[in-house]
Parts: C-alpha cells; structure tokens; sequence
C-alpha cells in the first residue's frame, strides 16, 4: 500500500508549511457576512463599530480562520476536507487594511496501519507580528 | 457574579436545530480565496469545513438570541466528511457553559452538521464573548 499523498506534501517533524498571506478589506468582511449570515454589526456597521472599543469594524473570527483552512488546504490538498480538526484561541481582532499572514509547521505525525495523522502549529499575525489567531491543526492522511 | 439575564441562553439549553442550502450561487464565496477546492468529477463543489462550520455557528446564534456585537474567542471542531453545494445540512447546538464576569458573558457552545443523509460531518464548540444586554440584536433594529 501507498500513502495517497503527493510527495510535495510536507512529511518531516518540524517542517514549516508554506505559508499564505492576504489583505483583509471591509468587502471581504461584506461578503463574508452575507454568505454566513453573520450580520453582526460589529463587523458591517462601521458607525456602531465606532462607538465600540474597537473603534471600527472587525473581521469575523471564522473569516480570519479561513486563512489557516487555505494554509491547509494549500499544503495537503483535499486531505484537509477528508477528515481533520483544529482548535484556536483568537488573540486579537484583524480589522481591515490588516495584511495577515498565516504560518504554520509539522509538530507532530503519527503513523497508523492504514493512515498517519499529522499535527500542526499554525498562527495568523498581522505585518507588525502580532498574533491574530494561534492554535493546531491535524489531519489523517488515509492509504490508498 | 450577577444573576444571568433572561436573554442569555443557560448552560444546558439545546439550540433548536436549524437546516439549511448550501447555495449553489454561493459556490465562488465558499472559496473565495487564495486556494480552491476545485468540483469532483461530478461537478460538484466541496464546501470547506470552516465555511459550514461559520454558517452553522450564525444561524444557531440567531436562533438562541444571542446578543448582536459578540465575538469568538476560541474555536476548536473536527471534520470526517465531505460537503458539497447544493446539500442541504442540518445543524444542531447546545449551550455547554455561560461564565459572567462584570458586564461580559462567555458563552461556550457546542455544534454539530449533519448531512442530507444525517450523518455527522462536523462537530465541534466555539466560546463567544458577549456584549452587554443594552447591545442586544433585538434592542438596535
């Protein structure tokens, strides 16, 4: 039997993923809003977002954690939607005009008789290093 | 700590569940991004789990009453299978823990969608920190 990946995909304890970077633009936090229906007005409504302590609008958290989704899906491909998980803290909010970056590497694989699983660090920090979101991730990576 | 307000859900509550169409007319906004999942072979469009998850998150929300201006402060979910534009999903909730501190709420909630078919595909719990009840949704429309 063979591992279904592509050798390309990382496989080594340590090794860094590759990384993805994106602007965040109140029209992506538009979009967002109306494709999950998350019409909080902190996020859309730029005059009650004002009055908060935030003094303007955010990024939905889950807008955020589809950077490290497309880190994933970027490094492993469709092994990431076949079966996986994560879990993140978000630390602070992306407001827009905020460039993110999301980084990640192999801290962890496990092997099993039919599939290994591996386990990821990942974290999205803004072009002034702080961290957006830190967390894992983790995907089993099936035989074929 | 202060009583809890009626309008926040206690811990224990079952959200309702809710079911709802993944759009096809939505399929380039579930992968808007830098990486798409590309359509298998019988043309249809995978959906991300982050995506759904996020969907199911708003509507179980919306659906408890949750006040408007809350934001996610810790998420964590699992995903065995695959879905696709055009499914039309059930998602279902439960309130697992409500922590008061002062004039904030933290609100733990955990989440299931199951697929056309009813099978679990994602599962999982996200914490929100909520605004105080003079923000509430209902309050500003």
């Amino acid at each position: 039997m063979k591992i279904n990946n592509n050798p390309s995909f990382p496989s080594a304890r340590g090794q860094k993923l590759s990384g993805l970077c994106r602007e965040i633009t109140q029209n992506n936090i538009d979009r967002y809003a109306a494709i999950s229906g998350d019409d909080n007005p902190l996020h859309i409504n730029s005059d009650y977002a004002a009055k908060t302590k935030f003094g303007s609008t955010i990024a939905h958290g889950m807008l955020v954690l589809r950077l490290v989704e497309d880190m994933m899906l970027k490094n492993f491909g469709e092994n990431w939607v076949g079966g996986g998980g994560l879990e993140v803290r978000f630390k602070q909010p992306a407001f827009p005009g905020d460039s993110l970056v999301a980084e990640g590497s192999i801290k962890n694989i496990r092997a099993h008789s039919d599939s290994k699983r591996v386990l990821c660090e990942v974290k999205v920090k803004k072009s002034t290093n702080d961290i957006v979101l830190s967390g894992t991730t983790w995907l089993i990576i099936r035989k074929e | 700590m202060r009583l809890l307000d009626r309008s926040i859900p206690r811990p224990g509550q079952i959200i309702p569940e809710v079911s709802f169409t993944l759009d096809n007319e939505n399929r380039e906004g579930y992968c808007e991004g830098s990486v798409c999942i590309s359509a298998t072979a019988a043309n249809k469009t995978p959906v991300s789990p982050t995506v759904a998850a996020g969907i199911c998150i708003a509507k179980l929300s919306r659906q408890a009453n949750l006040p408007a201006g809350s934001i996610h402060t810790h998420a964590s979910f699992e995903h065995c299978g695959r879905l696709f534009a055009g499914e039309t999903v059930y998602c279902s909730g439960r309130i697992s823990s409500v922590i008061t501190r002062g004039s904030f709420t933290l609100l733990t909630m955990i989440f299931k969608i199951s697929n056309t078919q009813r099978q679990p595909v994602v599962h999982g719990r996200i914490s929100l920190l909520l605004k105080p009840k003079e923000f509430s949704r209902n309050e500003n429309q």
